[in-house]
């Protein structure tokens, strides 16, 4: 029996081999081991958000999750985390909320990124906070799981080949505003990229009035107990508005939605359509994210000096 | 908590620990508790606690039953003896088929006991060795309840034999070094089939059978043939590990496959699949069937149908049909008993009317054979996968073996193999390509690992014919294959909501 146990150490090293290297490169720093994880995953956030609790928080989809969160502590006067990350859908970020709440009852404010994009009945994206939760708690389902197994393949590629990571920033020139002929485009061609690529999601606008009902459940529960809920509709690009929202009659849509909401007891700062930053195009990044460098900060201020 | 799972191997670790720590005479204790609390881990949810511990009780009660009424057969004689045998297989045949057949139609359907059809059909046999004479009674309730219950065996078989398994248990098992390294191997070499195998060929099949409308003639044909292969390696593989966990703790329960998909004829193929079953059902059903003849025994028609001759045929036709009914409660699996036994008579037929081949047919003869085997069987295999389906009708299967015919188009197959894996479970291409490079990998390894077993190695165990390599080709061997299962493991992104076993729901 002496001799198995050393062998069947043996036997298991590419295994143990294999974990420590899944955890020296894994991307969201699960196991707390490093200063920082990946900076969006939603794994990484709530993981992050678990070993550092704060009684505020931020929800929502990418276009809340790149702020400057020295910036956003500075001008709120308190520490906020940050637990939005990209794709989330509203349902998602409410179930979110609860998970976090259930596990971490102190928290006393939430910050909550809306708009008319995760209010679309025809954004159909899976809820993952399902499948969050069983990582969360089992780290054997972290740890196994493809998805963050490639993610940390491409951890270790990135590191050997130097890459830096990427920042939601651009600097734009002349050259982007005309087209082929030289002639004056109506926006700047990344932002009327973009914009077509949400037409086919936004044809046929309605409310997802099943999330909507959530939400509004979500700013009942808050007011119960005792969380300052507010509701942010973050800004857009004009591009968005003139070539997606208006000929899809989205602006129209929203307004009851946008009642319901107001109506529903938690501060609604709305800049998406009653309080719409007058922003320059460089600002943004794409039609709904703001440059980080040259957006995001003003927006940030902005935001954080309001929320009550 | 199910033999792949990584508790699972915590839990053995942990048996085995105290079983060889403890006094020996304590052994049967340990593996008795310890195929309690793995029978408690599977144990239902949610519901009232009576619902819950209703399984456990149902255990409980058909091994206390079924021990102490064979005491009372062994004690008796004449009449008496006889009455009490049937008594007690009608009352064990009476609670399997209440928990799988009339539960369908109860309002609250009662929770499915783990392993039911496999402890009934041990119990039975070991109530039908007591009268036959074959074995006394055990006077051992603790060792005979670890027949019933072993964890290792409880959940998919092998179906153990009450006069092989019993006197093991009756004797002190002492810890061996060499039986350890062997159990360990085999142990390795069914993890390999259940998850480097079986359960990545499940995620394509799945997503074919639970989308048969979606897809073309040739992808069905292909999904039928790659799920004969999940079928056999996840059912072998799990026999493997549940062989190789008793072999740890000393025991020998048998082999359940031999290498079926390169059987020559269905005579041969059911010796080799599921060994235990086919040969469970040739001892307590076919032989009772052809010696006592029970059908000359009818009133009006007894007589018409006594020739003389022992009525193989129907004897055999009715075995697998029974087979049918045991696999499950929908029409579906009974068709596939109905198919099998097609199959059977058959071949019966064909041999009494051109006679069994005298000489060893050529080897394109055997390889035509062979083929047609598994053509046959593959087919018939449409029916069980389509039957353990929530909404599995006979419909539904007979509309998937006509649709194989439809829309039969090369290039139509690989673009629905492609959207297939890319709907199913992986949206990269880069990651089809490296599922199906996978599949191929572990596909040859596989086939050839049968192949060595059924031609080079016979009645020695693959497993145990890699510890002949050298050190260096054996190691190699055991860590191509713990890779191979890691990467699997990933695959299926550790097993969380992926592929169940089709054998567990028994």
């Amino acid at each position: 029996m002496k001799k198995i146990l050393p062998k069947l150490c043996l036997a298991l090293a590419p295994i143990f081999i294999y974990l420590a290297v899944f955890v020296a490169f894994e991307p969201n720093n699960y196991f707390g081991l490093r200063k920082n994880g990946s900076d969006n995953s939603p794994i990484s956030r709530i993981r992050a958000y678990e070993n550092a609790p704060k009684s505020a928080i931020i929800l929502g989809d990418s276009r809340m999750a790149h702020f400057d969160m020295a910036l956003v502590n500075e001008t709120a006067g308190r520490e906020y985390a940050n637990v939005s990350y990209g794709g989330a859908s509203l349902e998602e970020s409410i179930d979110e909320f609860y998970y976090l709440y259930k596990k971490f009852p102190q928290i006393d404010k939430a910050v909550f990124g809306v708009s008319f994009y995760t209010l679309n009945l025809n954004y159909r994206t899976a809820n993952r906070m399902a499948t969050l939760e069983t990582q969360l708690e089992n780290p054997a389902a972290y740890v196994f799981n493809l998805e963050y197994n490639i993610n940390t393949l491409t951890v270790i590629s990135d590191k050997l080949r130097g890459l830096p990571d990427i920042e939601e920033t651009a600097e734009h020139t002349s050259d982007e505003y005309v087209d082929a002929n030289g002639n004056k485009l109506q926006f700047r061609q990344g932002l009327l990229d973009y914009a077509g690529t949400l037409q086919s999601v936004c044809a046929g606008y309605a409310i997802n009035e099943a999330a909507l009902e959530k939400l509004l459940e979500m700013a009942d529960f808050c007011r119960e107990n005792g969380v300052d809920l507010t509701i942010v509709l973050p800004p857009m690009d004009e591009s968005v508005r003139v070539l997606v929202c208006e000929p899809n009659g989205i602006d129209t849509a929203m307004q009851p939605a946008l009642a319901a909401i107001k109506a529903s007891g938690a501060q609604v700062l709305d800049y998406e359509w009653q309080h719409a930053p007058s922003y320059p195009d460089t600002a943004y990044y794409d039609g709904f994210h703001l440059d980080t460098r040259h957006g995001l900060p003003d927006f940030t201020k902005t935001l954080f000096s309001e929320v009550k | 908590m199910t033999l792949t799972s990584a508790w699972y191997a915590l839990f053995l670790v942990c048996v085995a620990a105290l079983y060889f720590i403890l006094p020996k005479r304590l052994q049967n204790v340990v593996l008795l508790a310890a195929s309690f609390v793995f029978y408690g881990f599977n144990l239902p949810k949610n519901g009232t606690l009576l619902h819950r511990a209703l399984p456990i009780l149902v255990l409980v009660a058909s091994a206390l039953f079924t021990f102490y009424i064979a005491r009372a057969i062994d004690a008796a004689d004449g009449k008496r003896r006889t009455r009490l045998m049937a008594a007690a297989v009608a009352t064990c045949v009476l609670v399997l088929c209440v928990f799988k057949y009339f539960n369908l139609f109860l309002a609250t359907a009662l929770p499915f006991p783990l392993g039911i059809s496999f402890y009934t059909f041990a119990s039975i046999s070991y109530i039908v060795d007591v009268y036959r004479r074959d074995m006394a009674a055990s006077r051992d309730l603790c060792a005979y309840g670890v027949f019933i219950s072993f964890f290792g065996t409880i959940t998919s078989g092998p179906i153990c034999r009450a006069k092989s398994l019993l006197p093991q248990l009756e004797k002190a098992r002492n810890l061996d070094a060499q039986r350890v390294c062997d159990a360990l191997r085999l142990m390795l070499f069914g993890f390999f089939k259940q998850i480097a195998i079986a359960n990545v060929l499940g995620l394509y099949v799945n997503e074919i059978f639970n989308n048969m409308n979606n897809y073309s003639g040739l992808t069905l044909i292909f999904a039928a043939f790659v799920y004969a292969f999940q079928l056999y390696f996840e059912f072998a593989g799990y026999s493997d590990i549940a062989r190789g966990s008793a072999l740890l703790l000393g025991l020998d329960v048998p082999v359940n496959f031999k290498t079926p998909y390169f059987a020559t004829n269905f005579s041969g193929f059911w010796n080799r699949w599921h060994i235990s079953l086919s040969s469970w059902l040739q001892d307590y059903i076919f032989m009772p069937l052809v010696w006592s003849r029970p059908f000359t025994k009818l009133p009006v028609v007894g007589k018409r149908l006594d020739n003389g001759k022992p009525p193989v045929i129907s004897s055999v036709a009715l075995v697998f049909i029974i087979s049918g009914f045991w696999h499950g409660n929908t029409l579906p699996f009974v068709i596939w008993g109905c198919l099998q036994a097609l199959y059977r008579v058959g071949e019966e037929l064909l041999h009494k009317y051109y006679k069994k081949p005298k000489k060893k047919p050529s080897l394109p003869l055997r390889i035509f054979k062979t083929v047609s085997v598994f053509i046959l069987w593959t087919e018939s295999l449409v029916f069980f996968r389509i039957g353990l389906l929530a909404d599995g009708t006979v419909g539904g299967c007979f509309s998937y073996l006509a649709r194989q015919f439809s829309g039969v188009s090369v290039s139509q197959f690989f673009a629905d193999t492609s959207s297939a894996v890319q709907n199913g479970f992986y949206a990269k291409s880069i990651m089809v390509l490296a599922y199906f490079a996978f599949i191929l990998l572990v596909m040859v390894i596989g086939i050839y690992t049968d192949w060595r077993q059924c031609f080079k190695c016979k009645d020695k165990q693959i497993a145990n014919s890699v510890a002949a390599l050298s050190v260096g080709k054996r190691w190699a061997v055991y860590y191509v294959l713990i890779a191979l299962i890691l990467a699997a493991f990933i695959m299926q992104s550790g097993g969380f909501g992926t592929v169940s076993f089709a054998y567990a729901g028994f």
